[in-house]
């Protein structure tokens, strides 16, 4: 039961991650009609802002290091601490936190220039350019990051309030079932986001029209509605999205320049499990497969079938697809 | 008889005394000067060298692939005589002059490994073929030097391996042309038995979470093998995916199994990973079967240390160098290397600088740049100076043997180098193994 209960939090957590970059990206393509092979890019983008942000709150006096007498070697204390004591170290410690607000605007800047600098050169061009362009652009991204931060993993921690984990077994009367207070919180966040994404788009004026324009966006156009500025600014908010989901998962994944393709292919497996363009499809997607990939992590499980937690995704995708060609909330 | 009958029968009688005694000349000379006959792979004719330095400058050991070229470039300085010498102060015995290798030149071309095994065996072909590189080092991945030593053998060409961890790399896919000086997962096994069995007794049950590749595989056996000969008991053994990024589901599954100990068969991102997200999840606060709960890294490396952060401090592990050592090869080292980039070098830049001078070293002792004559060179040559204490490359594998590192991650760093402090040096007897217990072929010279 405890493990059970263990693994149903671990899928929804990792279906959170994954349903947030699928609906920015089924978001695009329901919009320009673009595959945007450069989504999962923009999520390590946005972790990296956690980075930046970590890394200007943590800048640093050099002071020669006298215990290394081998070379010169210099120890760095950051300035908020110098200067602001105890305070200082708080702003320092809340950089996650922070980071996500500095994201949002960063994220659209970034999502809107994507757009306009090369994006929009191919809404008429075949998937397959699309594809390809924004693939080299992810690889474009990937390595300006690298030349920036580096290969290696960059640790950035939840504030301490939040690093240790919570004991959510006395919820349910089960003991010993600790689970860390970042990844509940992180859950808590997508739902969040997910639901303010699906708010915008059914209940303010400029989502019912990016909605009607996502059905006929001839029709919309013929009204004298500017759509294309519109799905403009859809792509932005595909990349804020994108991004802060980035941003809040490296306390539970150390940034590194690769993050976003590893996202990137699963994403887009619950994007087409859930239906290309579909928004509810694709958050549904996304927690089935996240509980679903952690089920079957199960050693229970994996005794009898060795590696089907490495396939289970797919493998569920495939007979998804053989059922439900359009997906499981695709439209006909 | 003609004229020519009698010349034919008289050059017959010469021609073949001579024969007979050139052929029995040539059987009783040594096989190395035969060889200095013949042209081997690359000879080199002009006045360079050149050496093919293949390690990961893309993906996800990029930064562990720089270190190792700034070692390799540090090497070649030294070698040609420029610089402060760095190790060739003192290593001992000492072949080399500071003129370049045999009196040539040492020039250098790279490859990127990107830590995929064709990429690299495309990539060190490219530069036996292309560039003319007489020997390739480099790599930071088990799977990559071992395909890559496979690749020299084949081409002819000497493979000193750079940072591989596995015991088939010296073991059952050694090559006659690939050599070793990093430490395996045996070693480590060897190593950290004893210091665990004293910091957390004989009654522990461990739970192995394993990279699922080569590497992880040896790790996970020699583990497990030396802590049930101390009388621990494995819960589980579990395989995950190469990069699987989160860790969650698998680390879950060990709240609950009755282990008190995980021992994490990672390396590089995944133990940073793994590690991170194991701490999170409140192992290291938990009590199981009456004992604090621990997280042991048999293989530890200070770059990937510093990824995981606060996370690694108190764990234990092993390591092949540390730049805190204080012999007098590891400062001499340290201070050539720091003086040149501002940070100490990792233990994948020791053992890339230590291999390229072993290989200069050998060439100077054989007299020849021929594989065979290096390879005879190398093939049981004890040295010492070069950081681990008395060294042994054993001719019977091609396994470097010396004293291995047990290291913790530092509670109280004094420097922000200062991750890993030393708990152990392991003597060499400790770790040493009959060549015979993991199988495999050297089989013979090809050049």
């Amino acid at each position: 039961m405890e493990a059970i209960l263990l693994q149903i939090l671990n899928g929804l957590d990792k279906g959170a991650a994954y349903a947030l970059i699928a609906l920015g990206l089924t978001l695009v393509f329901g919009t320009l009609g673009v595959v945007n092979f450069a989504h999962g890019a923009l999520f390590m983008m946005g972790a990296f802002v956690a980075v930046g942000v970590q890394n200007l709150l943590t800048i640093s006096a050099r002071v020669r290091d006298t215990s290394i007498t081998f070379f010169e070697a210099y120890k760095e204390t950051p300035y908020l601490e110098l200067w602001w004591g105890d305070v200082g170290r708080t702003i320092i410690d809340y950089a996650v936190p922070i980071s996500v607000i500095v994201a949002i605007p960063v994220m659209l800047l970034i999502g809107l220039a994507m757009e306009r600098g090369l994006i929009r050169h191919f809404y008429k061009r075949d998937h397959a350019d699309q594809i390809l362009v924004t693939f080299g652009l992810a690889i474009v991204l990937q390595e300006i990051v690298k030349g920036f931060f580096g290969a290696n993993p960059i640790p950035v921690n939840a504030p301490q309030v939040v690093a240790t984990s919570v004991d959510v077994g006395s919820l349910f009367g089960l003991e010993g079932i600790t689970y860390p207070w970042w990844r509940l919180i992180y859950l808590g966040f997508s739902l969040s986001v997910i639901g303010g994404v699906f708010a915008f788009l059914h209940f303010t004026t400029f989502g019912m029209v990016v909605r009607a324009g996502m059905h006929d966006r001839e029709m919309v156009g013929l009204l004298g509605i500017n759509i294309q500025k519109r799905f403009t600014i859809v792509f932005g908010l595909a990349a804020v999205v994108a991004g802060v989901a980035g941003t809040m998962y490296t306390p539970i994944l150390s940034p590194d320049y690769h993050m976003g393709m590893e996202f990137l292919v699963l994403s887009f497996v619950v994007v087409v499990v859930g239906g290309m363009g579909s928004l509810p499809g694709a958050v549904a997607a996304g927690f089935l497969l996240g509980i679903l990939q952690s089920f079957f992590s199960m050693n229970e499980i994996k005794t009898y079938l060795p590696g089907i937690d490495q396939i289970i995704v797919y493998l569920v995708a495939v007979i998804i697809l053989l059922v439900r060609p359009k997906g499981l909330l695709g439209k006909d | 008889m003609s004229d020519d009958d009698k010349k034919f029968g008289t050059l017959s009688r010469r021609g073949f005394l001579k024969a007979s005694i050139a052929t029995a000349a040539a059987a009783a000379a040594p096989t190395i000067l035969i060889r200095n006959a013949h042209a081997f792979v690359n000879e080199p004719k002009g006045a360079t060298v050149t050496l093919g330095f293949n390690v990961p400058q893309t993906g996800p050991y990029a930064d562990e692939g720089a270190d190792e070229l700034r070692a390799f470039k540090l090497a070649v300085k030294h070698l040609n005589g420029e610089g402060d010498g760095g190790m060739l102060n003192t290593m001992k015995p000492l072949s080399l002059k500071g003129n370049g290798i045999l009196g040539k030149k040492v020039v250098y071309v790279t490859g990127d490994t990107q830590t995929k095994s064709d990429a690299a065996r495309a990539s060190a072909k490219r530069m036996i073929e292309k560039d003319g590189a007489l020997m390739i080092s480099g790599g930071s991945s088990s799977g990559v030097a071992i395909a890559v030593q496979s690749l020299c053998q084949e081409a002819g060409v000497i493979f000193m391996a750079g940072l591989t961890h596995s015991n088939d790399t010296t073991g059952k896919d050694k090559r006659k042309h690939g050599f070793r000086h990093f430490f395996n997962a045996y070693m480590s096994g060897q190593a950290l038995a004893p210091v665990l069995a004293e910091e957390y007794g004989t009654d522990r049950k461990a739970y192995h979470l394993t990279a699922d590749y080569t590497w992880g595989w040896t790790q996970e056996e020699s583990i497990k093998n030396a802590t049930e000969a101390l009388g621990w008991k494995t819960v589980a053994t579990v395989r995950t995916p190469l990069g699987a990024g989160d860790f969650s589901q698998y680390i879950t599954p060990v709240l609950n199994s009755g282990a008190d100990v995980l021992i994490l068969n990672h390396y590089g991102k995944d133990m940073v990973n793994s590690l991170t997200q194991a701490v999170q999840f409140g192992l290291r606060d938990k009590m199981v079967n009456g004992k604090k709960f621990e997280i042991v890294v048999p293989l530890f490396s200070r770059l990937m240390a510093q990824g995981a952060g606060d996370a690694i401090k108190g764990i234990l592990g092993s390591t092949n160098w540390n730049w805190s050592l204080t012999d007098e090869g590891s400062k001499a080292f340290v201070k050539s290397f720091g003086a040149e980039y501002g940070f100490p070098p990792s233990q994948a830049a020791h053992t890339c600088y230590v291999q390229t001078l072993l290989y200069a070293n050998a060439c100077e002792m054989a007299g020849t740049f021929n594989p065979c004559g290096v390879i005879e060179a190398l093939e049981g040559f004890k040295f010492d100076g070069m950081g681990n204490g008395p060294t042994e490359y054993r001719a019977a594998d091609h396994q470097c043997f010396k004293s291995v590192l047990v290291v913790r991650g530092n509670e109280n760093p004094t420097s922000q180098f200062d991750l890993l402090e030393v708990v152990k040096e392991v003597p060499r007897s400790q770790v040493e193994y009959d060549p015979k217990i993991f199988g495999g072929e050297l089989g013979s010279c090809n050049a």
